[in-house]
Formats: structure tokens, C-alpha cells, sequence
């Protein structure tokens, strides 16, 4: 109970304590509100016065000016000429030393051109030499090329006429040689025919037949009588079969 | 079979007759009752073979027409040989050939002759299918060929010496 009591009375306090707070936060509240009216009321007083005090200022600036500019136009014809004698001469001034500038540039470039002049020659000759030298070489180079390709040429030229003219003559040789052969055979046989006479032919003939027999060409043929047809040897020989001839001597 | 007929036979020719002159007789012995043979005899064969067929018929004493045709089985054994020769030959000539010939094959021969001058001499034989040269041209020629070299510079020494000799005669 006594617990209960003091917890009431330390809300109670502190709700008090709160209040009071409050109270003064709201004093606090207002009197910023007034200070700052006050605040606002006085910029607004001094901005006025600078106001007053700037159109002031100007109207005076304006009014200066105003004279200011009355005194230049006044003064402008005196300017004018002086300004334009003063231009004369420092335009008579430049054109001396342009036209001097011009005169020593065109002397400076005149010799110049000269000393090109002069050595042009020079350098034309040393590159149309160097230019010549090269073509020379080039030309020496194409030359010998040439040279070796119509030596070549020549050559192979040559070789095949060669061949061909030794193909020719061995062919006309061969063809002379067939000529002179075919002449000699044809007067031989014309002499051999007419020198044969009819005797020597015939010993001739039989001794071609001998011939014939010596290389086996004409045999002895076995006749079996009991069919009188002619057998080979490597037959079997009837009972009847025999031999005409004796077996020719190998 | 002897028959002197056949010594008449050397060429194929000679055989081609006979056995046309053997197979019209043979045709004949039936013709005009039996006197067909002595009419062909007369007419259509040859004189000396009519001769001596009658003799060797009288001689022998077998029938006509077995002797007839026992020589038609004797011509068909007959061996034919070709010669080529490079001349003609005489009848002797041939008669020789042939003999030399049956010596050799041991039968008859009938020869085939062909004439071809350009052989020279000697003689191409053909027998059985077998073809042999023996002509004096195949020598000569093979002679030639061998010696070909030879022969040509010999016509060359031939031909430089003969253009010296004109050489000196143009000289003198």
C-alpha cells in the first residue's frame, strides 16, 4: 500500500514536472516569435534607406556622366586632327620601312634566286649524272640479259639446225648407201644370171635339196604297206612297215 | 605296183593328168558295150600313155578296171614338193630333182615347179607346209649385208682414188 502511494506521488510529481516544462517551452516559443518580428520590422527600415541612398548615388552618377560627355564631344575636333596628323606620319613612317623591308627582302631574295640559278646547273648535272649512272647500269644490266638470252637463243638455234642438218645427212647418207646397195645387188644378179648356165643351176638346185635334207626339212617318210599311208616314227610300225630309205645322216 | 607310166610322172601336173586320164577310162568300160575303153583309148587319152597302158594291161594279167584304179591308189601316194627355182628347168634337170627327192623321202614325188628368176640360183623349197631358202639371192644378200661396210669403202677408196687420177690428169 505505502508502495502504491509513493508511485501515485511520483507520478503526480513528474506530470507536474512535465507541465511545467511545457509552460516554459511555449514562454520560450513566443518571445523568439517577437524577436524575430522585431528582426524582420528592422531589415526592412534599413533596406529602405539603402534604397533612398542608392537612387541618390546614381541620379548624382548619372548627372556626371552627363557633363562628362558634353566635355568629350566638345574636345572631339581638336582630337580628330591631331589624331589624323599623327596617323600620316606614322603611315608615312611604316611605308618608308615596309618599302625599305620590301627592297632589302627582295634584294635578300634576288641574290638568293641567284645563288639558286647558279647552283641549279649543279644539282640538275649531279642528278642527271646520278640519273645516267643508273640508267647506264640498268641499261648495261638489260644489255648483258640480252645478250645472253640472244647467245642462247642462238645457241639452241643453232644446236637443233644442227641436229636436224645431221639427221638430214645421216638420212640422205643412209638413203645414198640404200641406193648404191640396191645398184650393186641389181648389176650383181644381172651378172650372176647371165654367168649361171643351165648345169650350174641344176647343181645348185640339188645342192639346195641336200641342204634341205642336212637341216631335216625334206625326212625320210616310213610308208606302212599294210595301209601304204606314211607313219611317223613315233608311231607303232605295222608287221609290214619298213623303210624306204635309209634315215637321213644328221 | 610297176608301171613305166610312172617314171613318166615328175610333176603334179603329170599327176593331174594321168589320174583325169585314168578316171576317163574308167568311166569308159561301161560305155558302148564294152568298147567305151578302147574308144578313149584311142581318142581321149594320150598316145604314149595309151601305148603303155596297153601293153602293161596285156602283160599283166588282172582285170582292166583293178589295174586302172590300183594306179589311182598308187597316184595318190605320190609326195608333193614345190620348188621355186630361178630358172626352168630341163625335163632331165627335173628328173634328177625328183630322184634326188625320192631318194630322200624314201617315195614317189611329184614336184611343183615355179619359175622366179629374181632367186638367181638355187632353189625355195616348200614341203609338208615347211618353207625353206635356199636360193643363191638369200646368201648373196645376206653375204652383201654382212659385208656392206666393206663394199662401201671400197667404193669410197674406189670413187677418191678415180678423183685423184682426173686431178692429175688436169694437172699434166
Amino acid at each position: 500500500m505505502e508502495v502504491n502511494v509513493i508511485i501515485f506521488y511520483i507520478g503526480i510529481l513528474l506530470i507536474v514536472a512535465l507541465v511545467l516544462l511545457l509552460i516554459a517551452l511555449v514562454i520560450l516559443y513566443l518571445r523568439s516569435a517577437n524577436n524575430l518580428q522585431k528582426l524582420k520590422e528592422e531589415k526592412e527600415t534599413n533596406w529602405r534607406a539603402q534604397m533612398s541612398s542608392a537612387q541618390a548615388t546614381v541620379k548624382k552618377v548619372i548627372e556626371d556622366a552627363h557633363t562628362n560627355a558634353g566635355q568629350i564631344v566638345g574636345s572631339a575636333e581638336i582630337f580628330k586632327k591631331e589624331q589624323i596628323d599623327k596617323v600620316n606620319i606614322e603611315i608615312n613612317k611604316a611605308i618608308t620601312h615596309y618599302t625599305e623591308n620590301y627592297n632589302r627582302v627582295l634584294v635578300n631574295l634576288q641574290n638568293e634566286m641567284v645563288n639558286v640559278l647558279k647552283n641549279t646547273p649543279k644539282d640538275i648535272q649531279v642528278g642527271v649524272v646520278k640519273q645516267l649512272q643508273i640508267l647506264r647500269d640498268t641499261l648495261q644490266k638489260d644489255l648483258a640479259t640480252s645478250r645472253k638470252d640472244v647467245s642462247d637463243l642462238i645457241e639452241k638455234e643453232y644446236t637443233k639446225m644442227h641436229n636436224d642438218l645431221e639427221s638430214y645427212k645421216q638420212a640422205k647418207v643412209a638413203q645414198l648407201d640404200k641406193s648404191i646397195f640396191k645398184i650393186i645387188q641389181y648389176v650383181s644378179r644381172r651378172v650372176l644370171t647371165k654367168e649361171i648356165n643351165a648345169e650350174e643351176h641344176e647343181k645348185l638346185v640339188i645342192k639346195a635339196l641336200e641342204e634341205a635334207k642336212r637341216q631335216e626339212m625334206i625326212k625320210t617318210e616310213i610308208v606302212d604297206t599294210d595301209s601304204n599311208q606314211p607313219v611317223n616314227t613315233k608311231q607303232e610300225l605295222g608287221k609290214n612297215s619298213q623303210v624306204n630309205t635309209p634315215k637321213p645322216q644328221i | 605296183m610297176q608301171s613305166e607310166i610312172f617314171s613318166k610322172i615328175i610333176t603334179v601336173e603329170d599327176i593331174d593328168k594321168v589320174s583325169d586320164e585314168l578316171d576317163i577310162l574308167l568311166a569308159s568300160l561301161y560305155k558302148e558295150k564294152g568298147r567305151g575303153l578302147e574308144s578313149a583309148l584311142k581318142y581321149n587319152v594320150r598316145a604314149w600313155f595309151s601305148e603303155m597302158l596297153k601293153n602293161e594291161i596285156t602283160n599283166n594279167n588282172i582285170g582292166v578296171e583293178k589295174y586302172l584304179r590300183q594306179m589311182k591308189k598308187e597316184l595318190a601316194q605320190y609326195t608333193e614338193v614345190t620348188l621355186i627355182l630361178a630358172y626352168e628347168p630341163s625335163l632331165s634337170s627335173m628328173e634328177r630333182f625328183q630322184s634326188v627327192l625320192k631318194s630322200y623321202i624314201g617315195k614317189n614325188v611329184a614336184l611343183d615347179i615355179s619359175y622366179m628368176p629374181n632367186l638367181l640360183a638355187g632353189a625355195v623349197i616348200i614341203y609338208k607346209g615347211r618353207y625353206i631358202d635356199l636360193s643363191l639371192k638369200r646368201a648373196f644378200e645376206e653375204e652383201l649385208q654382212k659385208n656392206r661396210e666393206e663394199i662401201m669403202n671400197l667404193l669410197v677408196d674406189e670413187s677418191e682414188n678415180n678423183n685423184q687420177k682426173s686431178n692429175e690428169i688436169q694437172i699434166t
